[in-house]
């Protein structure tokens, strides 16, 4: 899969790391069980320090899209991810697009609680 | 022989496939192997009066001698398998031009293992001579640690012999404006990485190692140690992990750091994708290397296609190759505006 990180962005590194592997997850060009380069790998082909790649790493096992194994590296979780991936992105689009309009983190959680509600 | 005084400054483009650096590392992999069969020869000769029968040509534990075969055949088969590994490594040597790396390790491997094989033909050959009869020739497994030492040092000491890898011409073209490229703005930089998976190798390694446990049961571990332990390796080496970056392309193995292939951009003229057939293209899975083009193929299908300053190709077989090619043909166009590379 293809990694790309801009430098001259605002967006933290470690997180668009992450955006790219759920981009890749989303529309199937990374599939469950798949091994991702480790994360010294990665920070030695971007020239980024490792940390950065962990922090990207890390937050993708947070969602439950990557498992990361020690010495093993980080393997996409199986399963149905590729879902899973997009409902990430969906999720993150929405909280970008709440905070454009200056909604408070309560008001997000509350119009989300609405939606599932009303379900 | 000339060429191997004039080095690789000669004016007859030196960078060319069989240019004089391509000369002196098949000269590395070949004359060991002849001068340890002259040697081996030689030894044969002066010591024909003195050598039993049947001379013994196997020892097992301490040294004992525990197989015995005619003189001839003995010489036979030892300047049979020294001349013959070294046209088959010589041959290796030259094939493998385009990729200068493994091109020089297998000539260094060649020229070590001939010193081996030597030192320990020899040595059997002596044992035999001092002995009074073949059943009491013993070689001592000292003999195995300095024939295995003599050719790690000349394999040392052919590393530099082998000369330096040719460079990229100083004109190299880059991709040409057709080829595709990944849109990158300038504060942008990307990597691509994926595991390129074999079907088949994975199979033949386990198979490979299953025939090693029933003779491992009956005829001892030891004696299966090879099967296990090259059906493992096989089984290894089966994924390849594939990364396009700013260094340009590298193969390792999935589950191991090396061994590692590098193609640095600067030696990548132009990249694409082709489907590859392993056998009609390479004949076989693996290393491969046929003339004009090597490559790393583990399976049949899409494949990254570089086309390297020296004109001939390298080839990685994995998924998603045009996305890899796009990048590489940028980072390309990159490192030739920058020279230090991106």
């Amino acid at each position: 899969m293809l990694f790309r990180v801009d430098l001259s962005s605002p967006v933290p590194l470690g997180d668009q790391i992450a955006a790219c592997v759920r981009g890749a997850l989303a529309d199937g060009s990374v599939r469950p069980g798949e091994r991702l380069p480790s994360a010294r790998e990665l920070a030695t082909s971007l020239g980024v320090n490792m940390h950065t790649v962990l922090r990207g790493y890390q937050r993708l096992r947070e969602e439950g899209l990557l498992e990361l194994r020690r010495g093993r590296g980080a393997v996409v979780t199986g399963g149905p991810t590729a879902g899973r991936a997009r409902l990430t992105i969906g999720a993150r689009r929405l909280v970008a697009e709440a905070r454009a309009l200056g909604l408070s983190d309560e008001e997000v959680l509350g119009l989300v609680r609405t939606a599932l509600s009303a379900t | 022989m000339n060429s191997l005084v004039k080095g690789r400054s000669g004016s007859d483009g030196a960078e060319g496939p069989a240019g004089p650096v391509g000369v002196r590392r098949v000269l590395v992999a070949v004359v060991p192997s002849v001068l340890a069969a002259a040697v081996v020869l030689a030894v044969y000769l002066s010591v024909a009066g003195r050598l039993p029968d049947r001379p013994a040509t196997h020892f097992g534990a301490g040294g004992k001698a525990d197989g015995f075969s005619g003189r001839g055949a003995l010489l036979g088969t030892a300047l049979a398998v020294l001349l013959g590994m070294g046209a088959l490594l010589g041959g290796l040597t030259y094939r493998l031009r385009s990729t200068p790396g493994p091109q020089r390790a297998l000539a260094v491997l060649g020229a070590g293992t001939a010193v081996a094989l030597g030192w320990i033909i020899t040595a059997v050959l002596l044992a035999n001579a001092r002995a009074e009869e073949a059943s009491s020739a013993t070689v001592p497994g000292t003999q195995a640690a300095l024939a295995f030492g003599s050719a790690a040092l000349v394999a040392g000491a052919c590393w530099p012999l082998c000369g330096r890898d040719p460079e990229a011409p100083a004109a190299a073209s880059g991709p040409v404006a057709g080829a595709a490229r990944l849109a990158l703005g300038d504060a942008e930089t990307a990597g691509w990485s994926r595991v390129a998976g074999s079907r088949v190798l994975p199979a033949v390694g386990a198979l490979t190692a299953a025939a090693g446990l029933p003779v491992g049961w009956t005829a001892g571990w030891p004696s299966a140690l090879p099967l296990l332990v090259s059906g493992a390796l096989i089984a290894l080496l089966a994924g390849a992990r594939v990364t396009a970056d700013r260094r340009g392309l590298t193969v390792t193995p999935s589950l191991a750091p090396w061994p590692r292939v590098t193609v640095p951009l600067e030696r990548i003229a132009e990249a694409g994708r082709r489907t590859v057939d392993p056998w009609r293209d390479f004949g076989g899975w693996g290393y491969r290397a046929v003339p004009g083009a090597s490559g790393i193929v583990l399976r049949s299908g899409d494949a990254i296609s570089l086309r390297l300053t020296t004109g001939s190709e390298f080839v990685v077989t994995v998924d998603d190759a045009a996305t890899a090619a796009a990048l590489l043909n940028t980072l390309a166009d990159r490192a030739r505006r920058t020279p230090d590379g991106g």
